[in-house]
């Protein structure tokens, strides 16, 4: 059953731990990017073109993702981005904080995460 | 089907990016839009509702643009610093100690050609050597995959230094108006010298470059 859908502004602020996380597993293009996590949110979260590429394109200036082009399973030249040493580093203090944010949420409004 | 870079381009007019940069991130939502329109067509839309719903994920294209250019901007200030700034010192720091030492060599040594009266034989190794600098500081900029234009300039960066030092010496000689009759064929015989003909033994050595490598999603 989908779950509803979470508020684009709350949404956002996921949104680097959400890609970075992707990344982590496999290297993956724009497209299947935004399928897989709201695949994998049974929809709560959706990234539309317009939030997802502004994201990329700021991680890649950081460092953290790299683009380049490759075919995809249709042969297709798609823009895989992979996550860089970099990147890794970044995703364990990502996820330590966002555990503390829903620790504070908790305390404060009674509001744990899954 | 839809011509989907063009759709993409006809809508974020208002990028301003280099033409590589502009072209790649056109191409990139452009396969972005293909995909969420088969993906439509795959869970049974018409072909007209699939691509309003692809084209619906954005609402104002403007704003997207300026999203995209805030978030490139510092990556593209650090190819500009590549492509052309890196070059053009180097080109101009290599350029400028070699002839100092040609000069040097000239007044410390005995170098044969004083005694024949050559004088302008450390002027003219340093020209024939010039297209070897040229041809290192054009493979820098191209490795940075600049545009023809920006690995000229960073080439020749040398001769555009000399050439605003002689219009600076320009100007103050006829601004000064000194007792002596302005040579203006001295002037041009110098400027000649020093800057065209630098200019062009630096861009002789990037005639054996490869061409410009663009941006082309199929590489």
């Amino acid at each position: 059953m989908p779950k509803k859908r979470i508020h684009p502004k709350i949404a956002r602020g996921s949104t680097e731990l959400a890609i970075l996380s992707l990344l982590a597993d496999q290297p993956l293009y724009g497209f299947d990017i935004a399928r897989q996590i709201e695949e994998k949110t049974a929809g709560a979260l959706r990234f539309t073109l317009a939030s997802l590429y502004p994201m990329l394109y700021e991680l890649e200036k950081r460092g953290w993702i790299a683009g380049s082009w490759q075919p995809n399973q249709a042969g297709r030249a798609r823009r895989y981005y992979n996550l860089t040493p970099a990147g890794k580093k970044q995703l364990a203090p990502l996820r330590a904080e966002w555990r503390s944010f829903f620790r504070a949420l908790e305390q404060l409004a009674g509001v744990s995460h899954a | 089907m839809p011509d989907w870079n063009r759709l993409i381009r006809e809508r974020l007019r208002s990028l301003d990016l280099p033409p590589a940069a502009r072209e790649e991130v056109i191409a990139e939502l452009a396969a972005h839009i293909e995909d969420a329109y088969e993906n439509n067509l795959a869970n049974g839309m018409g072909s007209s509702s699939a691509l309003d719903q692809a084209l619906n994920q954005v609402s104002h294209w403007r704003p997207l643009a300026r999203n995209i250019e805030r978030a490139k901007q510092e990556s593209l200030m650090n190819h500009r610093t590549k492509q052309l700034w890196i070059p053009a010192l180097v080109s101009l720091t290599t350029s400028m100690a070699w002839m100092m030492a040609l000069q040097i060599a000239d007044s410390k040594l005995r170098m044969p050609w004083k005694h024949a009266g050559l004088a302008y034989v450390p002027y003219l190794v340093w020209v024939l050597t010039l297209p070897l600098i040229g041809a290192g500081c054009g493979y820098l900029s191209l490795r940075a995959g600049s545009r023809k234009a920006a690995r000229l300039a960073a080439v020749v960066f040398p001769s555009i230094v000399m050439s605003v030092i002689w219009l600076v010496l320009l100007v103050v000689v006829v601004a000064r108006r000194t007792p002596y009759p302005f040579q203006i064929l001295n002037f041009v015989y110098g400027f000649a010298l020093w800057v065209l003909v630098p200019a062009a033994a630096l861009w002789m050595g990037t005639l054996f470059l490869p061409p410009t490598t663009g941006f082309s999603p199929e590489k």
